[in-house]
C-alpha cells in the first residue's frame, strides 16, 4: 500500500528537510506536544529537540518578529498557527514587516520562511475559527501564499521550503484534508505547479482550491455518470499572483467558469479570476461566472447552519447543471454531501 | 575616554543640521525624523559594541546608522533616493539599514523591530556566538503589546538582547508621562531582565558605563538587559523645525551638552563640516534607481 495521509506527507516534509537543513526550525503553540499541529509536528521534538521545536506562549506578532530575525541571520523558520484565525494577531509582523523587508531594504536583507496555518471546519468552530484568509494575504506584494491540495505537493513545497527556500512563503492548510488518503507519489519542484489539471473535460472549467478541489473532482464524476456532463477540473495551489495561462486556456476551450474556493466571494479569488479573465480576454466568457465558497455571513456555529453556510460539490453540481442547461437527476443526492458529517471534532 | 564617542556625537548633529536646512530644498524627499539632542546615545552604545554585534532601530535612526559606521554618502543617497543609498533608494530615512556594520533594520512602525531583534539573539545562541544584539526603541514603544511580547520571550530563553529605550519624554507631541501608568524599568523588572537607568543623556560616561555593564553581563551568557536613557529630543517629532519641547526641556540634565563644548573645537568643526560637504556632493551626482528596476527584490 503506498499511500500517506496529507498530514503524513506534511509531516514526512518536515522531517526530511530539516534533517537535510540543519539551521531550520519550527514556531508555534503546542508544536512540541498534543495536539502537535494535528500530528503534522508529531515525533519532531523526539527527534530534533528543544533547540529546533519551540513552543512559544501565546505571542502571534512577537513569533512572527522572532522569526524574521532568524531569517535574517540564515535560520529557516517554519512558524505553526493552529488555526488561520491567528494570522490577524500576526498580520502587522507579517504584512509590515516579513513581505516588504527584502523590497524596502534593497535585496541587502531577506526573510525566507514558511508559515503554515490551518482552516477550520465544522463541529462548530464558529466565527473565529474557519476563516480562510488566502485572499486578504495575497493582496500584498513580496508575500507568496500557497494552499496545499494534495499529499504530494505538499511535501514537495514545503520540502523545498525549508531546504532551499529564499523567500517567505504562506501556506494554508485545510484540516479536512489532513486525513484525507493520496497515492504516494514523488514528484519534482517543476511538477508542482502552481496550477494543475486534474480532470481533462469540454464543457466547462472548475477552478478550486484546497479542500474544494476534493468536492469539485466529486461532483465532477457525478456530473459525467448522470448529466453527461463533461468537467475541467483544475486546482490552484498558489493564490497569489496567480498563473493564468492554463486558466485561460481552459476556459477558451469551454466558455463557462466556476470558482470553487473556501472562502467569501467578496474581494476573493474568484474576483481575482475573473479580473485577470477580464484583463486577458474578456471574450472567453460564454456565460455568468459562479463562484463558491462560504455564504456572506460570519461561520454560524450551530450545524444546523452550517451545510447553509458552506458550498460543497452538491452546489458545484447545481451550478453547471444550471450553467450548462443540462438535466440531471433530482434531488441531488445527500452523498455528495457526505463528506461534510464525517468531522466530529473536538477541535 | 568618553571623548571617542562625543566626537561621533558631534558629527551625527552637524549632519542632523545639515539634514535640516537642506529640507526645504526639497532635495532629500522622505519623511525626517531627526536625532538632534539624542545623539550622544547612539554614538555611546554603539561604541562599546563588537563589529560583529548587531544593531536594530525605529525611524529615528540616522544616529544610529552613522554611529555603526554607515557610510556618509550612502546615507545621504538614501535620504535621496538614489541607487547607490543603502537600501538602493527604497528605504529612505524611515527603514535604514547596513548590514555590513550589523545594522539589520529599522522600521516605520513604532515597536516592530523589537521581537525581529530578539530572533536575531536567538540565531546567535542557536550558533552558539556571543553576538550581543541592542534594540533601539523610544518610551512610546513600551506601551505596545509587542514589547510585553518580548520582554517575555528573551527572559524565557535568557537571550543576549540589550533593550535600549531612548526616553526623551515625548510622544509626537505628547508628553510620556500622561501617557504611562508603570515605570519601564520596574515593568522589565518583572520578566527577571536586569535593568539600569542613566538619568542624565548628556553623561557620556555613565552611558559607556552601563553599556560595558549589559554587554559583559550578555556575552557571559547571563541574559538580556534593558537600559534606560532619559534624553532630550530637540526637533519635532517628524520634520527639520524645532519641538514644542524646548519650552518644557525634559529630563535633569546636570552635565553641560558634551556635544556643544566640544563644538568649540574650530577645526574638527572644519574638518566634519568638509567631511559632510563632500559626502553630500557624491550623493548628489550619484543616479537614481532606473525605472526598469522598480519590481526588483519584490520576491
Amino acid at each position: 500500500m503506498n499511500e500517506w495521509t496529507f498530514a503524513e506527507a506534511v509531516r514526512t516534509s518536515l522531517v526530511d528537510g530539516m534533517r537535510q537543513n540543519p539551521k531550520s526550525l519550527v514556531l508555534g503553540q503546542g508544536v512540541r506536544h498534543h495536539p502537535a499541529m494535528f500530528g503534522t509536528t508529531r515525533g519532531i521534538h523526539e527527534e530534533f529537540g528543544d533547540k529546533r521545536i519551540i513552543d512559544f506562549p501565546i505571542m502571534e506578532e512577537g513569533m512572527t518578529g522572532v522569526a524574521l530575525g532568524l531569517a535574517i541571520r540564515g535560520w529557516f523558520p517554519v512558524v505553526c498557527h493552529i488555526r488561520n484565525d491567528f494570522l490577524l494577531l500576526a498580520a502587522n509582523q507579517l504584512i509590515n514587516m516579513v513581505a516588504k523587508f527584502k523590497y524596502m531594504y534593497g535585496g541587502s536583507l531577506r526573510a525566507p520562511m514558511l508559515i503554515r496555518a490551518v482552516v477550520g471546519r465544522s463541529w462548530g468552530q464558529g466565527p473565529q475559527h474557519s476563516q480562510s484568509l488566502q485572499s486578504i494575504f495575497s493582496h500584498f506584494p513580496g508575500l507568496t501564499v500557497l494552499m496545499p491540495s494534495d499529499a504530494n505537493a505538499a511535501y514537495r513545497y514545503y520540502f523545498d521550503a525549508v531546504t532551499t527556500g529564499d523567500r517567505p512563503l504562506l501556506s494554508i492548510e485545510h484540516r479536512w484534508l489532513y486525513d484525507l488518503t493520496f497515492q504516494k507519489r514523488s514528484i519534482s519542484t517543476d511538477e508542482v505547479t502552481p496550477y494543475r489539471t486534474l480532470r481533462v473535460g469540454s464543457d466547462v472549467t472548475i477552478v478550486a482550491t484546497s479542500f474544494m478541489v476534493r468536492e469539485a473532482m466529486m461532483a465532477a464524476s457525478w456530473l459525467e455518470m448522470n448529466s453527461g456532463v463533461s468537467c475541467e477540473v483544475g486546482c490552484l495551489e498558489q493564490i497569489s499572483a496567480i498563473d493564468m495561462t492554463p486558466i485561460i486556456e481552459s476556459v477558451r476551450k469551454t466558455g463557462l467558469l466556476v470558482v470553487a474556493d473556501t472562502s467569501w466571494s467578496s474581494y476573493g479569488l474568484a474576483a481575482e479570476v475573473c479580473r485577470l479573465i477580464m484583463e486577458t480576454d474578456p471574450t472567453i466568457i460564454k456565460s455568468p461566472v459562479k463562484s463558491l465558497g462560504m455564504k456572506p455571513a460570519p461561520c454560524p456555529t450551530s450545524h444546523s447552519l452550517e451545510k447553509e453556510f458552506y458550498d460543497g460539490a452538491a452546489e458545484i453540481v447545481e451550478s453547471v447543471l444550471s450553467m450548462t442547461h443540462a438535466q440531471g437527476p433530482k434531488p441531488i443526492p445527500e452523498e455528495l454531501a457526505m463528506i461534510r458529517t464525517k468531522f466530529r471534532g473536538p477541535f | 575616554m568618553g571623548l571617542s564617542c562625543v566626537r561621533q556625537a558631534l558629527r551625527i548633529r552637524m549632519v542632523e543640521e545639515f539634514v535640516a536646512e537642506k529640507y526645504s530644498t526639497d532635495i532629500f524627499q522622505s519623511p525626517i525624523h531627526l536625532s538632534n539632542g539624542q545623539e550622544l546615545v547612539s554614538a555611546a552604545v554603539c561604541s562599546r559594541l563588537n563589529k560583529s554585534d548587531f544593531v536594530l532601530g525605529t525611524y529615528r535612526s540616522h544616529a544610529l546608522y552613522l554611529a555603526v559606521g554607515g557610510s556618509l554618502r550612502g546615507f545621504f543617497a538614501e535620504l535621496m533616493g538614489k541607487e547607490t543609498g543603502s537600501g538602493r533608494g527604497r528605504a529612505g530615512s524611515m527603514h535604514l539599514s547596513d548590514v555590513n556594520q550589523g545594522f539589520l533594520g529599522s522600521s516605520a512602525i513604532v515597536g516592530s523591530t523589537i521581537p525581529v531583534a530578539a530572533g536575531v539573539a536567538l540565531a546567535c545562541q542557536l550558533d552558539d556566538t556571543n553576538q550581543v544584539t541592542a534594540s533601539f526603541f523610544g518610551e512610546g514603544a513600551t506601551a505596545l503589546g509587542v514589547f510585553h511580547e518580548t520582554l517575555n520571550f528573551v527572559s524565557l530563553h535568557n537571550l543576549s538582547v540589550i533593550f535600549i529605550c531612548e526616553n526623551n519624554g515625548w510622544e509626537i507631541s505628547n508628553p510620556s508621562a500622561e501617557l504611562h501608568s508603570y515605570d519601564i524599568c520596574d515593568f522589565a523588572k518583572q520578566y527577571g531582565i536586569r535593568t539600569a537607568q542613566v538619568k542624565d543623556g548628556n553623561d557620556a560616561e555613565a552611558i559607556l558605563h552601563a553599556t560595558e555593564q549589559a554587554v559583559r553581563h550578555a556575552r557571559e551568557g547571563c541574559g538580556p538587559s534593558l537600559l534606560e536613557i532619559f534624553t532630550h529630543r530637540e526637533r519635532e517629532h517628524v520634520g527639520p523645525g524645532f519641538s514644542v519641547s524646548l519650552d518644557r526641556p525634559h529630563g535633569a540634565f546636570k552635565a553641560p551638552d558634551p556635544v556643544e563644548v566640544l563644538r568649540r573645537d574650530v577645526d574638527l568643526v572644519r574638518e566634519i563640516e568638509r567631511e559632510i560637504q563632500e559626502a553630500f556632493n557624491h550623493a548628489v551626482k550619484d543616479p537614481f534607481p532606473d525605472a526598469s528596476s522598480l519590481m526588483r527584490d519584490v520576491y
